[in-house]
């Protein structure tokens, strides 16, 4: 079994690594007589190279679908079994997680225990305050990286801000629980305001200074290739650059933004450890940000390495939380479709 | 060019380093379980790869319920040998393992883990006894009418006059954690029976008393920290008003920075554990597939050496880290079932 | 290009003022931009340098030179393995300080050199057999407390129940200072060997070349797939509702929790196929599942940033979709898919969650020699450190973490070499 898996993943690499480019005509002219770049070659023979070469894109697409499939299946097992032990309606519509008695077979009034609003809450909070700081800082950075800086500056710029996506969440979360945290608290003490030392605020902030480049990167690369064309004419329209900038080439950029920005939340949404480290553990349904919050990502970690039994409930919940979290991140996304359709220019 | 070449020389890459470690027989120990256990399984494995032939055991850190999971799934190569587990193993698992056809188990009791409340340098060491812990930390606390009212303690004062004038701040591990068990039962339950009204419940229903015991409240002054205890420090470090619960290995390292308060009037030093005279301590296992050991070299060894004096006994290099040991009654016990691989857990 | 073209007829004073308040605002939308680049800017320099004056000690390491006898009672030229160093080890430091006798004291004295130094003089007999019968003279590291203390990281000035070394260890330690048997030098070990216990002993290789073979795997299976997927979908697929479902098929994988691609590894690659487990080859294979949303929706972006001129120019000269694509659209739309990959890789450099349902959060001692040896990551390595109660760990984790980050910046120069190659601007 060992050996044929490797096999295939060896025979997929070597069909992904000969479709690049010139490699993909040499490769394919290797096979079909008469075919090679510039050369003349029958149109039936080409008909056939590019029909083979969609086939392995669309093969190539289904991979992601296939691992939807199978997130889906690996999901849906151990949530069917949740659900035997917990209702569904508790689970969905409770507004109180608190796994801490329902570990024991014996514990009465356990049911009410498992409501994921108050983590789905968290996760909408925590999101917010990170987006609230990246999408702005992210955007106008991008902008500024586009359209003002010296393409040199430019170039020393955009890969120090990557740098920032790429530094361990560890860090991150030392970061935040030993020096944003404690900053907002003693703030908070110096101005009358209860700001818990495991502040959503604190978490949601570093999150949002560790999504800038998902934005930034993302959003420059997409109005960067905004064409030139628009903007001379905006500018000979009288526009100022600032002008066209939000009227013309935003708009025209939006579909890449929107995937930037997508990208980003969903990244936000998907981590753990900041949120373990700064924010604590404790479900509170709260929007209020210096109150401590949970995630559902979190909470799925930390049901997953426990020292309970994997099959009492409280394992099992964080399948449930993982198979709900997608298909509410699943709503979210036809959402932001439907928008993007509804507001993307096409220009040229 | 530049792509293919690269996405080119990746695909040989993979393949010699495919063609030169293909699988073979394992040869190697597979160990799963507790990172409460991890620490001290670790150190083991070290001397025992460097001082034997052997290689040095692979130790995971999943858990202990991801642990027995794993190695209940199946006996073979590829599952693991030994799990470590911060609790003893559940009648649940035992017929997981035994239906996946693990019948011969030997569980090791390897020593114990002090769990102490600590705080800040900079704060009074704090003398607490287990009622006030109780008090402090319960959901629902006695409201002198026979009833229970939700805890509404926010001072350490308003317990008790002698304690200090600060706010309740205690940061411990999560519900899925086995510390927060072993606290639970140990320091919780401890001082649920020093209170009257709920010893009463004990013998009129105990799962109200149960349920009454084992609540931690949920209005912020108990922080669920997570499990990282080196944050726990560093947190209590910044922050003089909060407590932590953790380990006492993280308190013997950082004695610098933070001070164990005081249970029922005894400090947690190493040898008040070791005694018993600290009550809040709680046992170490790991278990051993004993089908396993006849074809994975040097399980008996890993378990010699786990099991030697050298190792878990009073001076022994486990217990320079952390490891609280046995008393040696105790330790004769598991030294000849770990070395006979005696089956010890009945099905 | 933005200068005011002033007009020589009627411009009023109103005009004037909303051609003022235009450029006002046009000026305060590039003080915008630049502060945001400058607040990033700062962040990352913010962490860099907490990273750096953290993580700068764990590249030194004390070091106590003492003299080992190398008698024949102890070694047996036959059985290096199995021969006696540690007696060899003790003796030497009891030597130190004969005066010491007390058992208790004994214990103490022996336990401020590292116990690597007995496995460190093996490895030194093994290499050099002829030594035997001779009284050799060699650096061995001391144990991380007294490494610590030499550092000040334990501070001599706290009361003795305060620290972990004790004021006789802290006389002892001065007076060989200033026999000049103590140095500090630069801590190797750190970089050649793999993870243990000992701080002193622990090093970071292992857990680095595992990041290597995983991230191979990661590239070579997510950027030629992922540049695929987005080719096909936003190149060929025709636009309908089944497109539509796998493009927000895509977009939510990217929301899913890592820790659920690592069950999904688990149940597929090792349950289903039977691969190794804690295998950086299964490591790899769950982190393309994870970084190719990334890959995939910066490169959609990518291409439709195309201007679809570009497309039409080139069908209307003759050429096949495969050709307009290969050779008109790919090469403009490379930046992008760049910029993806970038960010995917360095997603999946610094994960672990996914990596703990595989089997990589482990103790690897062994140095992997491929795709398929037992081998955890970097980041796991640095969660593990962090975890670690011993002291010593706190400089090692902060070491780590630069050793990460020299890793993604050579990562990052790469790729943006690559990016720059392919740059075209319209």
């Amino acid at each position: 079994m060992s050996i044929s898996a490797l096999f295939i993943v060896f025979a997929l690499l070597i069909l992904a690594g000969a479709l690049f480019q010139k490699t993909a005509r040499r490769v394919l002219a290797g096979f079909l007589p008469g075919a090679g770049p510039y050369r003349a070659q029958s149109v039936r023979a080409r008909k056939i190279k590019e029909r083979i070469a969609v086939v392995f894109l669309i093969g190539c697409s289904s991979i992601a679908v296939l691992t939807t499939i199978g997130i889906i299946l690996s999901l849906v097992f151990e949530s069917a079994r949740f659900f035997t032990l917990i209702p569904i309606t508790d689970f969905l519509f409770g507004l109180q997680w608190s796994p801490q008695t329902a570990l024991r077979a014996d514990q009465v009034g356990a049911s009410g225990l498992f409501g994921m609003i108050p983590l789905f809450a968290g996760t909408l909070l925590i999101t917010c305050i990170a987006m609230a700081i990246a999408a702005p800082v992210g955007l106008m950075a991008a902008i500024y990286m586009s359209e003002y800086a010296s393409p040199r500056a430019r170039d020393i710029i955009k890969p120090c801000l990557e740098m920032l996506a790429g530094i361990p969440t560890v860090v991150y979360g030392f970061f935040a629980a030993l020096t944003v945290a404690p900053f907002f608290r003693n703030l908070g003490d110096a101005n009358g305001l209860a700001i818990s030392s495991e502040s959503a605020l604190a978490a949601g902030l570093v999150m949002g200074i560790m999504i800038i480049p998902f934005v930034s990167s993302l959003s420059e690369d997409v109005i960067s290739a905004v064409p030139r064309s628009l903007r001379e004419g905006s500018y000979g329209l009288g526009a100022t650059q600032s002008e066209t900038i939000k009227q013309v080439i935003l708009p025209a950029a939006l579909p890449g933004v929107i995937g930037a920005l997508l990208l980003a939340t969903s990244r936000v949404i998907g981590e753990t450890m900041i949120v373990v480290m700064a924010a604590g553990l404790a479900a509170n349904l709260t929007a209020n940000p210096f109150a401590a919050v949970t995630t559902v990502t979190v909470q799925i970690v930390t049901l997953l390495v426990g020292d309970q039994e994997f099959d009492s409930a409280k394992t099992l919940a964080a399948f449930a939380l993982g198979l709900v979290l997608f298909f509410i991140t699943l709503a979210l996304n036809v959402i932001a479709l439907v928008i993007v359709n509804k507001y993307r220019e096409q220009y040229d | 060019m530049f792509r293919s070449t690269i996405a080119l020389g990746a695909a040989v890459a993979l393949t010699a380093s495919l063609a030169t470690s293909a699988a073979n027989a394992r040869d190697q120990i597979r160990i799963v379980g507790s990172s409460t256990v991890y620490p001290f399984a670790t150190v083991v494995a070290e001397k025992f790869g460097k001082s034997s032939h052997f290689k040095t055991p692979v130790i995971e850190s999943t858990g202990s319920g991801g642990g027995f999971k794993l190695f209940c799934a199946g006996l073979g190569e590829g599952h693991p040998d030994i799990t470590n587990a911060s609790r003893a193993i559940k009648k649940s698992e035992v017929e997981n393992c035994a239906k996946n056809g693990i019948r011969n188990i030997t569980e090791v009791k390897i020593g114990y883990d002090g769990i102490v409340i600590a705080n800040s340098r900079d704060a009074e060491v704090a003398n607490l006894t287990k009622r006030q812990i109780f008090l402090a930390l319960a959901k629902d606390i006695p409201d002198g009418k026979g009833g229970f009212k939700a805890n509404d303690y926010i001072k350490w004062s308003d317990i008790d006059a002698s304690l200090p004038n600060r706010k309740i701040e205690v940061m411990g591990p999560p519900p899925t954690s086995g510390t927060r068990d072993a606290f639970v039962e140990l320091a919780m339950e401890g001082g649920c029976g020093k209170i009257k009204e709920i010893a009463a419940l004990k013998k009129t229903d105990k799962n109200i008393h149960k349920a009454v015991c084992q609540s931690i409240r949920e209005d912020g002054a108990f922080v669920e920290a997570g499990e990282n205890d080196v944050l726990i420090v560093r947190k209590l470090e910044a922050n003089p008003n909060a407590f932590g619960i953790f380990g006492f290995s993280f308190l013997d390292q950082n004695g610098d920075k933070v001070q164990g308060s005081l249970i029922d009037g005894k400090s947690p030093t190493f040898e008040n554990i070791a005694s018993g005279a600290y009550g809040v301590s709680r046992p170490l296992f790991f278990y051993v597939k004993n089908d396993q050991a006849k074809t994975v070299p040097g399980i008996r060894e890993y378990l010699a050496e786990f099991a030697s004096e050298n190792a878990w006994g009073e001076e022994g290099y486990l217990s320079d880290k952390g490891l609280i040991p046995m008393p040696a009654a105790e330790r004769k016990k598991y030294m000849s079932d770990a070395k006979n691989l005696t089956t010890n857990i009945m099905m | 290009m933005t200068d005011s073209i002033s007009l020589p007829i009627a411009a009023s004073t109103a005009s004037k003022a909303r051609l003022a308040s235009r450029h006002a605002a046009e000026r305060r939308f590039r003080i915008y931009g630049l502060l945001a680049v400058l607040f990033g800017l700062s962040c990352i320099l913010t962490l860099f340098v907490t990273i750096l004056t953290g993580g700068y000690n764990s590249f030194s390491q004390t070091v106590i030179t003492l003299d080992f006898e190398l008698d024949a009672d102890n070694i047996d030229a036959s059985d290096i393995h199995g021969s006696n160093f540690r007696t060899i080890v003790r003796r030497s430091t009891y030597a130190l300080f004969p005066d010491v006798t007390t058992r208790q004291d004994k214990r103490t004295l022996a336990n401020i050199v590292s116990s690597g130094a007995e496995y460190q003089l093996r490895d030194f007999v093994i290499a050099h057999p002829d030594r035997i019968g001779q009284t050799v003279t060699l650096q061995v590291p001391m144990s991380d407390d007294l490494d610590q203390l030499s550092k000040g990281v334990i501070r001599a000035e706290l009361d003795e129940s305060e620290r972990r070394v004790s004021d006789i260890e802290i006389s002892w330690f001065n007076s060989l200072r200033d026999q000049g048997k103590i140095e500090t030098v630069f801590n190797g070990t750190f970089f050649t060997a793999s993870d243990s216990r000992e701080p002193e002993l622990a090093g970071i290789l292992g857990a680095a070349l595992g990041s290597f073979y995983t991230l191979l795997v990661t590239l070579a299976l997510s950027f030629p797939i992922g540049v695929a997927s987005a080719i096909y979908l936003e190149e060929f697929a025709p636009k309908n509702r089944l497109t539509q479902i796998i493009e927000i098929n895509i977009n939510n994988l990217a929301a899913v929790p890592s820790i659920v691609f690592g069950l999904l590894g688990l149940a597929v690659f090792l349950n289903f196929f039977g691969l190794p487990r804690s295998a950086p080859l299964v490591g790899g294979m769950v982190l393309a599942l994870m970084t190719l949303p990334t890959i995939i929706i910066a490169g959609r972006a990518a291409l439709k940033s195309v201007p679809p001129s570009i497309r039409q120019a080139a069908i209307g000269l003759g050429a096949s979709p495969m050709q307009t694509l290969m050779d008109h659209t790919l090469p403009l739309a490379m930046p992008g898919m760049m910029t993806g990959t970038i960010l995917g890789m360095a997603q999946a450099l610094g994960e672990t969650a996914p990596l703990l349902m595989i089997g990589m959060v482990a103790f690897i001692v062994d140095i992997p020699g491929g795709v398929t040896d037992p081998a955890t990551v970097m980041p796991v390595q640095i969660y593990l450190w962090s975890d670690s109660p011993e002291r010593a760990f706190v400089e090692r984790t902060s070491g780590a973490i630069l050793v990460l980050l020299a890793f993604l910046v050579t990562m990052n120069a790469l790729a943006v070499i690559l990016r720059k190659k392919f740059e075209t601007k319209w």
